[in-house]
């Protein structure tokens, strides 16, 4: 039987810096066994536990899209024990990792939608997985307008930069990034997320939102959605939690009754109204 | 043969000791012991190794199928290769049987077989002990004072979780087949049983009614679940100061699983193991961020109740916890479950 | 015993109707036989819940630094009001000492503490009877159980660490209480320090392997000692990662020696650490030693001046140098290597 303590093997392809200040690095990885990479099935909100053997495991969201083949991208800021050993990795490096591990953000009820995503700083990983997924061309029909807000507290710390231009010219998706302070160079809009959101004010009818983001970024946008008339059923959060097991065993990451590891980290911002405000 | 049609049995006091050599004979047979310090199950290699005595084992069951500290798999430091060969065989013949579990403890084994084994992905570690051993559980004639196991749907004579369920008659024992694997096993030693009558029946009743009315019914679990789901209440500002944060009713407790992983290479050995952790040591939910949604005694305390007394309901339709009274036993302040769930109920 | 009762619950009355302190912590009546547990009072709760017996065994002066470093309503630290034994006040100045709590945030309730009956050693005499009813009285406690009664001599039945007390009288407080005392308290010297220190390496070791094996790194040593107010123990650090949390020998003999060896010039011997252990674990063997190396080297007994400065932080140009000059000597009481 399968164990799903034991991590598959995994190689380090490629490593990109993402930030000015060096602590975000996005890691391209490729299973060892092509068995493994077969039997990897996800959709975009989904994490896995990344191993560094000696050191311990950190759940990292899966930023790319189950479009992108042959390999999976995570985008790890260095915090801990783990990820700064992962940030010390280098290309050609094994490790391990398990998954796909939690749910997924809601397709079958975006399905048809239009989609809303408002995501602040480095927590944008699994919405890029979302926007990559959205955008391909076998899944954009399934889907209506797509917009974006999304924004960092300068733009050094904007994730994903090359992409988010790209998106820009783009005409299937309407983007728009945003930093709490610019610099000189900057030309685009300044304002924190959640007033953006206000200005740019989208369409909440038969529209879902994805939110992502640090806690006070969401604790601001929350009450603009409402105002924008969305309902609590429509919008969508991913949440993190101190994780061991993510399988909903070891007792750690859970939210009243629901585990973040299983039964979420995307919860709708309903569900999380039923829950106790103990995250 | 169906539940219905299973048939008891006697077996006299003096052929128990030919009883268990028979057993010992094909398994491994552990006791409860009352005189190892460390207050575990031994391996029971002459059958006076067995005592019966009134109380419970300090350490429950739990430890034999999630055990305080488990290797989950070991890999070279250098090439970081993985190998958990243990788990790689599907087949568990039943190899161990657990003699003398009390009802208390083999229903908390089957609370334990809903996270470990129902919910999915099962867990290899647990599964293969729990399929290789046979539980024998003994019910209890005489519950101790802080015993409250009929307050959260648990009997004396609790037959959830225990393949075979053992009587004290006081000259002999009244033998109760509960799984299939109970039946196979019991036939090998047929010869030493004889079949129990009316008033084997009659007399097993009586010391069982007799056993129910010691305990003191406390509380009724369903009206509990639903007092809890105020998590804001004002009771939860008080009940936790005397606690101290240590980890000795989850560690004591037989439903308590909540575990740590951690890696630990010496030289070129490395292994990663799951160790018994406990929700109310104060770094339990410790983000790396430094921000911990759990700051004080009093969130790690009311953690604790909601998870055993509306949490487990909501996700296994159980409450987590058998009435076993080791918390109350052993925890170094008196703090009492019970007390709490009374003030818990009697508040507004 | 009861007039010493009677004159708490008066005077924590008056301190809470009066607003002298914000919280009063205390004993209650237990659950079980022959126990107490700790009771925390504010303004209009009932005070007659409040016992004094041989069964008061808590160190309560745990409680002290997680409680006073927090506010009350007019945003001022909390003050508290609390019930010393002789033990209980040396540990509250220890904490003074090392600037966990206030003096002037603190009502201190000194009692002259006659020694604790030992809980686990009575009923081990009981054959797993239950115990229905317990009294006692200067000399001796008597239980109740289904069907006959027993009586025993509470100087028999101590805590070792009452035994050996010899400051079983605060000497901070506000308000002192004497209680009834049978006899002068016979302070039994402790010797078992020496004794095993006699016995040979391999006994010695034999003997640790066999109490601080059977633990289960639940902490409730760490917990209940007043001095381990660490808010990241050592032993729960990530970075560096000293130990892992297995309860393999290594692992327990250094969560054991360094959580331990904190404990020097510091550890007022109040056995808390010893009660709360499930296992049953002594582990004054191993804290008298330091208790002991302490008082050898610096003539210093902890808890009984806030005023006298700690061994360990203070240099004296007279201490012992003897393990520099003198290696091949164990040390100051020359045991055997």
């Amino acid at each position: 039987m399968k164990n799903p303590y034991k991590p598959m093997s995994v190689r380090i392809q490629d490593i990109i810096v993402e930030n000015e200040t060096r602590d975000i690095k996005t890691f391209k990885i490729s299973f060892v066994d092509e068995n493994d990479e077969k039997g990897f099935s996800f959709l975009p909100g989904q994490f896995a536990e990344l191993s560094i053997f000696g050191i311990g495991e950190c759940p990292i969201g899966i930023a790319s899209s189950p479009t992108e083949n042959g390999y999976l991208l995570f985008t790890v800021k260095r915090a801990g024990v783990v990820t700064t050993k992962l940030h010390q990795a280098e290309i050609g490096e094994n490790i391990g990792l398990r998954g796909p591990l939690g749910n997924t953000y809601p397709f079958d009820i975006m399905e048809g939608k239009n989609i809303l995503i408002v995501g602040g700083g480095f927590a944008f990983t699994t919405l890029r997985s979302t926007i990559k997924y959205i955008l391909d061309s076998n899944n954009r029909k399934r889907f209506k307008d797509l917009t974006v807000i999304y924004g960092a507290r300068n733009p050094g710390e904007l994730i994903y930069k090359s992409e988010l231009w790209l998106w820009e010219k783009d005409g299937s998706i309407d983007v728009h990034i945003t930093v709490d302070k610019g610099d000189k160079e900057w030309k685009r809009l300044e304002g924190y997320v959640p007033n953006v959101l206000k200005d740019v004010a989208p369409n909440s009818k038969d529209t879902i939102a994805l939110v992502c983001g640090p806690p006070i970024m969401i604790k601001f946008t929350l009450p603009v959605l409402k105002d924008l008339g969305f309902n609590t059923a429509s919008i969508f959060l991913s949440l993190e939690m101190r994780m061991k097991c993510g399988i909903g065993k070891c007792g750690r990451c859970n939210i009243g009754h629901k585990y973040v590891c299983k039964d979420g980290p995307v919860f709708s911002f309903a569900e999380l109204q039923g829950l106790p405000n103990e995250y | 043969m169906t539940k219905d049609k299973r048939t008891d049995f006697i077996l006299e006091k003096n052929r128990f000791e030919e009883f268990i050599r028979s057993l010992s004979e094909k398994y491994r047979i552990y006791s409860p012991s009352y005189t190892d310090t460390r207050g575990h199950f031994i391996e029971v290699d002459s059958p006076d190794k067995i005592k019966f005595n009134q109380t419970n084992s300090k350490l429950a069951v739990k430890s034999f199928f999630f055990p305080q500290v488990e290797n989950l798999f070991v890999f070279d430091a250098e090439t970081k290769e993985l190998s958990d060969k243990e788990n790689e065989t599907t087949a568990h013949p039943i190899q161990h049987i657990l003699f003398g579990v009390r009802p208390c403890d083999a229903f908390s084994i089957s609370l334990l077989d809903a996270v470990f084994m129902k919910i999915s992905p099962a867990d290899p570690y647990y599964i293969k002990k729990r399929h290789s051993t046979m539980i024998i559980s003994l019910a209890c004639n005489h519950p101790r004072q802080t015993c409250f196991c009929t307050s959260v749907g648990c009997q004396p004579d609790s037959e959830k979780g225990a393949d075979i369920i053992f009587f004290d008659l006081e000259d002999r024992f009244l033998i109760r087949p509960v799984t299939d694997t109970a039946e196979e096993i019991l036939n090998s030693v047929r010869t030493l049983l004889g079949s129990a009558t009316d008033c084997d029946q009659e007399k097993k009743k009586q010391l069982m009614l007799e056993s129910k009315n010691i305990i003191h019914k406390d509380f009724e679990f369903d009206d509990l679940v639903k007092k809890l789901d105020n998590f804001n209440a004002s009771y939860w500002n008080r009940i936790y100061e005397k606690c101290l944060g240590c980890g000795i009713c989850t560690y004591l407790c037989p439903t308590c699983h909540c575990f740590d992983i951690a890696d630990e290479v010496i030289e070129s050995n490395g292994r990663r193991v799951r160790t018994w952790d406990s929700c109310m040591f104060s770094l339990f939910t410790l983000h790396a961020s430094g921000h911990n949604p759990r700051p004080t005694q009093k969130e790690r305390m009311r953690q604790r109740i909601m998870h055993k007394f509306n949490y487990a309901p909501k996700n296994y339709d159980q409450i987590f916890c058998v009435g076993c009274g080791r918390c109350i036993m052993y925890c170094p302040v008196n703090l009492d479950i019970r007390q709490l769930i009374k003030g818990i109920m009697e508040e507004e | 015993m009861k007039q010493a009762e009677y004159e708490i619950t008066n005077t924590v009355e008056k301190i809470l109707t009066d607003n002298k302190v914000d919280l009063f912590i205390g004993y209650e009546k237990g659950t079980l036989p022959l126990r107490t547990s700790p009771c925390f009072l504010s303004k209009g709760d009932d005070t007659s819940r409040l016992v004094w017996n041989s069964f008061c065994s808590n160190n309560l002066a745990v409680y002290l630094p997680r409680i006073m470093s927090t506010t009350n309503e007019n945003k001022k630290r909390k003050r508290v009001g609390i019930i010393c034994k002789g033990c209980d006040s040396r540990s509250l100045v220890g904490l003074i000492k090392e600037n966990q709590i206030k003096r002037d945030d603190l009502f201190i309730i000194g009692l002259s503490c006659t020694g604790i009956v030992d809980s686990k050693k009575v009923l081990s005499q009981l054959n797993g009877n239950e115990i229905i009813d317990v009294s006692e009285d200067t000399e001796s406690i008597t239980v109740k159980l289904k069907d006959t009664e027993k009586t025993f001599d509470k100087n028999k039945y101590l805590y070792e660490s009452c035994r050996n007390c010899a400051y079983s009288t605060p000497k901070v407080y506000d308000v002192l209480i004497r209680t009834a005392k049978f006899s002068p308290q016979v302070v039994i010297p402790d010797t078992s320090v020496v004794k095993f220190m006699n016995k040979t390496r391999e006994e010695r070791w034999k003997i640790f392997e066999m109490e601080v094996g059977r633990c289960i790194r639940c902490y409730a040593c760490r917990n209940a000692c007043p001095n381990c107010y660490c808010k990241e123990c050592f032993a729960e650090q990530t970075q560096p990662r000293w130990l892992c949390v297995t309860n393999d020998l290594p692992d327990l003999l250094f969560y054991h020696t360094v959580r331990i060896f904190h404990q020097a010039g510091r550890c007022v011997d109040c056995g808390a650490c010893v009660r709360a252990c499930p296992m049953d674990i002594d582990l004054r063997i191993f804290t008298r030693m330091l208790v002991d190396e302490v008082k050898g080297r610096f003539d210093y007994d902890p808890g009984l001046s806030i005023e006298e400065p700690q061994p360990l932080a203070t240099f004296k140009i007279d201490d012992k140098q003897e393990f520099m000059t003198e290696p091949e000597v164990n040390n100051v009481k020359g045991y055997k290597k």
